[in-house]
């Protein structure tokens, strides 16, 4: 345990150094622009590339051992942030498929915590699967963590399940609880993994049938259906989604009716996603082609949301950044005619700050930038991607207007709740602001003094961490549902 | 780009984690199965497959169950009716079909002796319906290019909102061509399909699609237009002829003798073409403007012109055409055609026109002295003009500073006749007036020598002289009416809702719907109800718009339930209205004061109608609480509060208003014109007594007159809103025979607040449930005696009937009881209580389960032996108050009864250390030994040390707490194995630890 310890020691240390290192490069050269610059509202002119990500990547670790489960799946998962910004909202979700190279789950869940990490937070989630719906056999997994909902969630799994390793999970004993989920297009039957294909101007009508074939009742669960431009329902690909409620008694079937007209050809992709509290359920996708037609490649969808600072001070920024699925690598600016809308509420229910982002103000962009110059503890922050999708084509309007409102789609609805008191370390988080801000001063004095400091310990620390044993970081728990209280 | 790490952290090897494994394991294998037994209740109710469904009106649905465990006695119920479903052997399931009532959302609910379902919902998609006119097909227009106007029109039910109407074409489906004008938002409506923006050119179909953003549902409505091809346009073609004497294309008109002009008639008629230009010629010359009586240009195609003013010999020629357009796949280009007619005028002799008479006109007033009204400030008189030989006359009026002052209907450009007597009633004077005849001849004054006769006479003049004199009388008092609980109805519901009718119309002016007679000087009656707000009763003042036109007179009467109302009569026959339309300045307002009314009253309005009038009246007002307080009950299931009000003012002028400065309360400016009747509906209270206020001014004298109503929520309740705070431990009362009705309570006992409502509801009966102690992670001290760790289970029962909600926190403790010995003995108080202390349950039990999950509660330092386990929940139930614990509210009151469990546990005296060893376990024959014991409690323990040789000892193991008790003793010689034995006894359990030990004495040999 000693030894544990000096390692975080170190490592806050190191990376203290590394973050004074990398704003004493900032700070020293003229050309590149600090917070100081921010604007209050609009996009920050002076940054062309999301602030909250920077060169952060994605790590996944302990995966590396065959996960044997029977009816329930015990584990924890752990998630940290590494950027600057405290992040709201934040989901997580659990994918397993039948073969590690597949993208599209076989089987899929969200966690129901939603979560709230401040800058460089780890978390440690405990979570609790039941698996009966998993029929035998080895598969692979993957866990996924965004901010947005259940389609959200989805869209990102499927969007970067071939940039995660995968972890293998062996099911045992038999299927004792098996939903069955099927689809018909335009009262068709849908063979798995069959594209299904359709002249450009019919109506699509989906009918999902979700099947109780155990001998128990399911209950409180729900078939989310998403109808996606492509294969991505991320942004503003999603064409339309619907949720509908399934309770069955053993034997019975849920029949979710779902129609669309509206297409502007291409490839879509139908996907019905049974929902039910940590439950690992199947979900069925269904590839629609209009013939010789060709659709949208690329979408835009917001990636992240995050706070400078929490709880919020008036100088505290907000900032939302774009991603592009499809498309060339190195695509990130928006492409689409989009809008952002924020929206903060106090507990009152009163809206302290509203602002919606017409595309001219992010164009080149990834991201936009404004400070709600309020100060808030305990509140909600909505956002929502607005695309716009009827109306004239020669129609200029940049976000909607009261006239042009219903030429606008609202996507990516979010909430994020923010609650000072559930927060461990809430009160800290004020010093910690001012930390920061005091610590700025000294580092502008002298570039080479800071950088041999950095060189120096960089070199220590590479040494000892390679004498040490890997880290464990539990920040903060949370006792499982299942444990006694 | 992923803004997170995250991992699944392998634990399998932790050593600690492999222990609480361990322990795990033998909990459900061990402990637990006396439980495993146990089947929860549990009852699920679907309807087709979920917790909701959205049908089609009349529709039916599926309604499912799943009961297990132990619960009996299961009834469907929505609320209506019930069916008993059968519960043979448990668990089973079943399925019956219903049919929801239409138009309406539904609920149904399970509920069983033992536990009840959570509740299912039906909920009717939005009933939407889309119509064109002309229905089905539409034919295009080959000549102006596109589809003639088409109307959309839909309606719909169930719905909150629709989107704007779109069309697809046939060509082209799936890509929507939204309406752009907001006409087309609302849930019922209609109009000409955007003809402006979006011509049809093609079939398609039209949508609309309707939510309900309550219920969650929606439906699309389409209706499909044909659009038939004609066949190819034909040529352009049009004709012009006349009636004068003569043949295409010349005719012949002379002039009037009198009035010197020749008078041309012409008709046209054209075939194939979308609009046509008139032009004109003289001497070849291209007139502009054209010869009165000729039109200048006009879509229409085919017509008739009559006394068209020529001097001379005209050309008459007219161009019809039509724009390019393509259909079936051809285009078909622009083109015209014309046709001429020549009417020669026969010359006339201006030499000849010297016998012609000169224009003469007179001019009277009567009474040429007239008085002003009081009320209105206007003097009546009636106009006569007599004027011969003259094409026309006109009519200025100027006061007496000769200033202009014109009066609509005769004076400002009005064309009067220039031959014959002329008389202008009810003319409406506010000053005194000089009226100046003109009549005149243009024709000489154009084309005569300015000194002929006929020149000198082609003009005459007139004047006579009123004299306005100032009202000798009191005006009549202006009259300000604010009324509450106000009902309206329009003219078009009238009709539309109306039974018995005779002779019955609706006609549309200025946009507003007027019944009326069907036709002139006829009789007619319509019969309808009276509709109180509140389904009561009250004394109300009537008040009906109509309209009162100059060109005939009409009698109203109305009779309530079939018997004439006092004073209900009157005849629309003012002399200073001054339109023969109905207009603005026609309208008119009759009272009908003080009308005791009930709701659903019929009332019968009768008229005869004379002249050109027509019964015409648009709005019939039911007004109370004028100057006076109205008092509507506070009802908490409805809200907001909302009241319906109306304003209207007595003894105006038609340009008068009323207003009130002050906008009290907010929100509530008003302003409104005289002759209308104010009305606004559903205006949100938000106090308990508001007062709204307005005033009306007669400008003509400044009087002014003011009236308030004041409005009261009943039963002293302040509006609540969805929005208001509700106190911990508070309800909002919704019983209304409750003094503090709509007014958040203390919970009032057995009754709790519904999280969604925030209602006062009934409660649920919570019982401790099952409770077991778990010692399988019991960490013991062998010296003490006493055990760590030891873990108390229990549940909450939820007894129903109902959910217990999350959130509801319900406190929950621990106790173990112990008897006097080991008070004695450990020190140990009479209670313990968990290390704990007392937990809080928060998380709800929500139907089908009926109990908590385990809840635990830890115990250190529990000695070993038989003890009393106690569970209690609900805490701080009377007599045992524990503050920060609020109580529960349950159904029963009687918190002793079943909120405590208690069960008995024994924990066994663990190992003391005891130890028996010797110097030697081997010896030769004639060896000894030396035996040495020891023991340790902190318990009494009693000891006794026997053996061969005389090794004995007794002893209380606890003697030298905290140290150790030890003794040793010699064997003597041993000549064959003995046994020595250490054996204790607990005293309180009779528990006995036996430590033996052996010494083994072997032969003596001799080696050889």
């Amino acid at each position: 345990m000693a030894s544990v310890g000096v390692y975080m020691i170190l490592k806050k240390i190191s990376a203290g150094i590394l973050l004074t290192f990398c704003s004493s490069l900032l700070l020293y050269a003229p050309s590149v622009s600090t917070v100081h610059a921010e604007t209050t509202a609009g996009a920050d002119e002076s940054l062309s590339l999301c602030p909250i990500g920077g060169n952060l990547s994605a790590v996944i670790i302990g995966q590396e051992a065959e996960q044997m489960v029977g009816d329930s799946w015990n584990d924890y998962v752990s998630i940290t942030n590494q950027s600057e910004f405290t992040l709201g909202g934040v989901r997580i979700g659990v994918a397993v498929y039948q073969r590690e190279d597949d993208t599209v789950p076989a089987y899929f869940v969200v966690l129901p915590d939603e979560l709230t990490l401040r800058a460089h937070e780890l978390i440690e989630i405990p979570f609790s699967l039941t698996t009966t719906s998993v029929v035998p056999g080895t598969y692979a997994y993957r866990v996924f963590v965004i901010q947005g909902n259940e389609t959200t969630l989805l869209g990102h799994a499927l969007n970067t399940a071939k940039k995660q390793s995968a972890g293998t999970l062996i099911k045992q004993g038999v299927a004792s609880s098996p939903v069955v989920i099927t689809a018909k297009i335009n009262d068709v039957a849908v063979a798995k993994g069959k594209t299904v294909a359709l002249t450009l101007g019919t109506p699509v009508s989906a009918s999902v049938q979700t099947t109780n074939k155990a001998t128990l009742p399911l209950i409180d669960s729900e078939i989310r259906l998403v109808l996606t431009e492509g294969a991505v329902p991320l942004g503003t690909a999603v064409t339309s989604e619907k949720s509908d409620s399934v309770r069955l008694i053993p034997g019975a079937t849920r029949t979710t009716e779902f129609s669309e007209r509206f297409f502007v050809g291409g490839r879509y992709t139908l996907y019905a996603t049974l929902h039910t509290a940590n439950t690992l359920q199947p979900l069925v996708s269904v590839p629609i082609e209009f013939r010789g037609t060709t659709g949208n490649t690329t979408f835009n969808y917001v990636s992240v949301i995050g706070l400078s600072d929490y709880p919020v001070q008036r100088d505290s920024s907000l900032v939302a950044c774009f991603d592009v699925v499809g498309g060339d690598d190195g695509t990130l600016a928006p492409t689409d005619p989009i809008a952002l809308r924020f929206v903060l509420t106090d507990t009152t229910g009163d809206q302290v700050f509203q602002q919606t982002f017409g595309y001219d103000e992010f164009t080149g962009y990834d991201f936009v930038r404004v400070r709600p110059n309020v100060t808030l503890h305990n509140f909600t922050l909505y956002s929502e991607l607005l695309d716009r999708r009827f109306g004239d084509l020669a129609d200029s309007a940049t976000r909607p207007t009261e006239d042009t409102s219903s030429n606008w789609v609202g996507l990516q609805k979010h909430t994020e709740t923010f609650a000072c008191e559930a927060l461990d370390a809430c009160a800290e988080a004020l010093g910690k602001t001012v930390n920061n801000f005091v610590s700025e001063q000294p580092v502008r004095e002298s570039f080479w003094f800071y950088a041999g400091i950095v060189m120096a310990a960089a070199l220590l620390m590479w040494i000892m961490l390679r004498r040490l044993e890997p880290e464990v970081r539990r920040e903060r728990i949370k006792a499982p549902p299942s444990e006694l209280p | 780009m992923s803004h997170f790490t995250m991992s699944v952290t392998k634990r399998y090897l932790n050593p600690f984690l492999v222990v609480v494994g361990g322990i795990l394991f033998l909990y459900f294998f061990s402990a637990i199965p006396a439980f495993a037994s146990h089947v929860p209740n549990q009852v699920v109710l679907t309807v087709n497959g979920g917790s909701s469904a959205a049908i089609l009106n009349g529709t039916p649905v599926d309604l499912g169950w799943y009961l297990d465990g132990h619960v009996s006695n299961c009834v469907i119920s929505d609320g209506q009716n019930t069916f008993t479903v059968p519960v043979p052997t448990l668990p089973t399931s079943g399925t019956m079909q219903v049919t929801p009532p239409t138009n309406a959302s539904i609920s149904y609910s399970l509920t069983c002796t033992g536990g009840s379902a959570q509740p299912v919902i039906v909920t009717v998609d939005p009933i939407i319906t889309i119509t064109t006119s002309p229905a089905g097909t539409t034919t295009f227009d080959a000549v102006v290019g596109y589809a003639r106007p088409l109307d959309v029109s839909w309606t719909s039910q169930l719905a909150t909102r629709c989107s704007k109407v779109w069309f697809e074409t046939v060509s082209n489906p799936g890509v929507p061509i939204f309406a752009s004008s907001n006409s087309y938002v609302g849930l019922n409506g209609g109009n000409p399909y955007d003809l402006a923006n979006n011509h049809i050119t093609e079939s398609g179909t039209f949508f609309i699609q309707c939510f309900n953003d309550v219920a969650s549902t929606s439906a699309v409505a389409a209706v499909d237009i044909v659009l038939t091809n004609p066949p190819p346009p034909g040529s352009p073609n049009v004709t012009i002829t006349s009636t004068l004497p003569g043949s295409d294309p010349v005719y012949f008109a002379s002039p009037d003798p009198i009035l010197g002009w020749a008078f041309a008639n012409l008709q046209f008629t054209s075939a194939n073409v979308s609009s046509c230009q008139y032009r004109a010629y003289q001497n070849g010359s291209l007139m502009s403007p054209n010869p009165s009586g000729y039109g200048q240009a006009s879509a229409l195609t085919s017509g008739n012109f009559t006394s068209i003013t020529i001097a001379t010999t005209t050309d008459f020629r007219i161009i019809c055409s039509r724009p390019a357009s393509t259909f079936n796949g051809v285009s078909y280009p622009a083109t015209s055609s014309s046709d001429q007619i020549t009417v020669v005028v026969n010359a006339s002799s201006s030499a000849g026109r010297s016998s012609v008479p000169p224009a003469v006109v007179s001019i009277t007033a009567n009474p040429a002295t007239s008085t002003k009204s009081a009320q209105t400030g206007l003097a009546v008189t009636q106009i006569t003009m007599a004027a011969q030989n003259a094409q026309y006359c006109t009519i200025t009026t100027k006061r007496l500073d000769n200033t202009s002052y014109t009066i609509t209907g005769v004076s400002g450009g009005v064309i009067h006749a220039g031959s014959g007597t002329t008389t202008l009633n009810n003319v409406l004077i506010s000053t005194s007036t000089r009226f100046v005849a003109y009549c005149s001849r243009p024709y000489d004054l154009l084309y005569s020598p300015p000194t002929s006769p006929q020149y000198l006479g082609a003009q005459a003049w007139a004047t006579t002289t009123v004299v306005v004199l100032a009202s000798t009388a009191s005006s009549t008092a202006v009259k300000t009416n604010m009324y509450a609980l106000a009902e309206e109805l329009t003219g078009t519901e009238v009709f539309n809702t109306g039974t018995s009718k005779v002779c019955s119309g609706l006609i549309t002016l200025n946009g507003s719907g007027y019944y009326q007679s069907c036709g002139t000087n006829r009789t007619t009656g319509v019969t309808f109800p009276f509709a109180h707000p509140l389904g009561g009763s009250g004394t109300y003042d009537i008040q009906v718009r109509y309209c009162d036109q100059n060109n005939g007179s009409s009698t109203f009467s109305l009779a309530l339930n079939g018997t004439q109302i006092p004073g209900a009569i009157w005849t629309s026959n003012d002399p200073t209205s001054n339109s023969s339309s109905c207009v603005q300045s026609t309208q008119r307002i009759f009272k009908i004061p003080s009308v005791a009314l009930n709701d659903g009253d019929q009332l019968r309005m009768t008229c005869v109608a004379s002249g050109s009038e027509r019964c015409r009246f648009n709005k019939v007002l039911f007004g109370t609480g004028d100057g006076g307080t109205v008092t509507i009950p506070y009802d908490p299931l409805v809200q907001p509060t909302t009241i319906d009000l109306a304003w209207t003012g007595d003894n105006l002028n038609p340009s008068d208003t009323c207003t009130n400065a002050v906008a009290t309360p907010p929100g509530a400016q008003f302003s409104a014109v005289n002759n209308r009747i104010n009305f606004v509906q559903n205006f949100q209270l938000s106090a308990s007594t508001t007062v709204f206020s307005i005033t009306c001014t007669r400008s003509l004298d400044g009087q002014a007159d003011n009236s308030d109503v004041t409005v009261v929520v009943g039963n002293g309740g302040v509006p609540i809103t969805s929005t208001s705070s509700i106190s911990s431990g508070q309800c909002i009362d919704n019983d209304p025979a409750s003094p503090t009705f709509g007014q958040s309570i203390s919970f009032p006992p057995g009754q709790r607040k519904n999280p969604t409502t925030n209602y006062c509801e009934p409660s649920i009966d919570l019982a401790a449930g099952s409770l077991s102690m778990l010692t399988t992670g019991a960490i013991a001290d062998a010296v003490l005696g006493m055990y760590d760790s030891i873990d108390a289970l229990m549940v909450i029962d939820n007894l129903g009937p109902g959910d217990l909600y999350a959130g509801d926190q319900v406190s929950y403790r621990a106790q173990l009881q112990f008897g006097g010995v080991y008070q004695t003995t450990f020190g140990v108080n009479a209670t313990m209580e968990s290390t704990a202390g007392i937990g809080t349950f928060s998380s709800g039990i929500i139907s089908p389960l009926t109990s908590s999950n385990w809840l635990g509660r830890a115990f250190d330092g529990v000695p070993f032996g038989t003890h009393t386990l106690l569970s209690r929940i609900n805490m701080d139930a009377p007599g045992l108050p524990f503050p920060g614990y609020d109580t529960y509210p349950e159904a029963d009151q009687n918190y002793p009864l079943n909120n405590a469990r208690t069960t008995s546990i024994t924990l066994p005296v663990p190992q003391p250390p005891l130890t028996l060893t010797s110097t030697q376990t081997l010896l030769r024959p004639g060896q000894a030994a030396t035996v040495s014991w020891s023991a340790h409690t902190a318990y009494p323990l009693n000891c006794t040390v026997q053996g061969p040789g005389g090794v004995s000892d007794s002893f209380d193991a606890s003697v030298n707490h905290p140290l150790t008790y030890a003794n040793s003793a010699s064997t003597g010689a041993l000549y064959s194995t003995s046994k020595y034995l250490l054996s204790c006894r607990e005293p309180i359990t009779g528990t006995v630890f036996n430590q033996e030990l052996t010494v083994e004495v072997v032969p003596a040999s001799e080696e050889i």
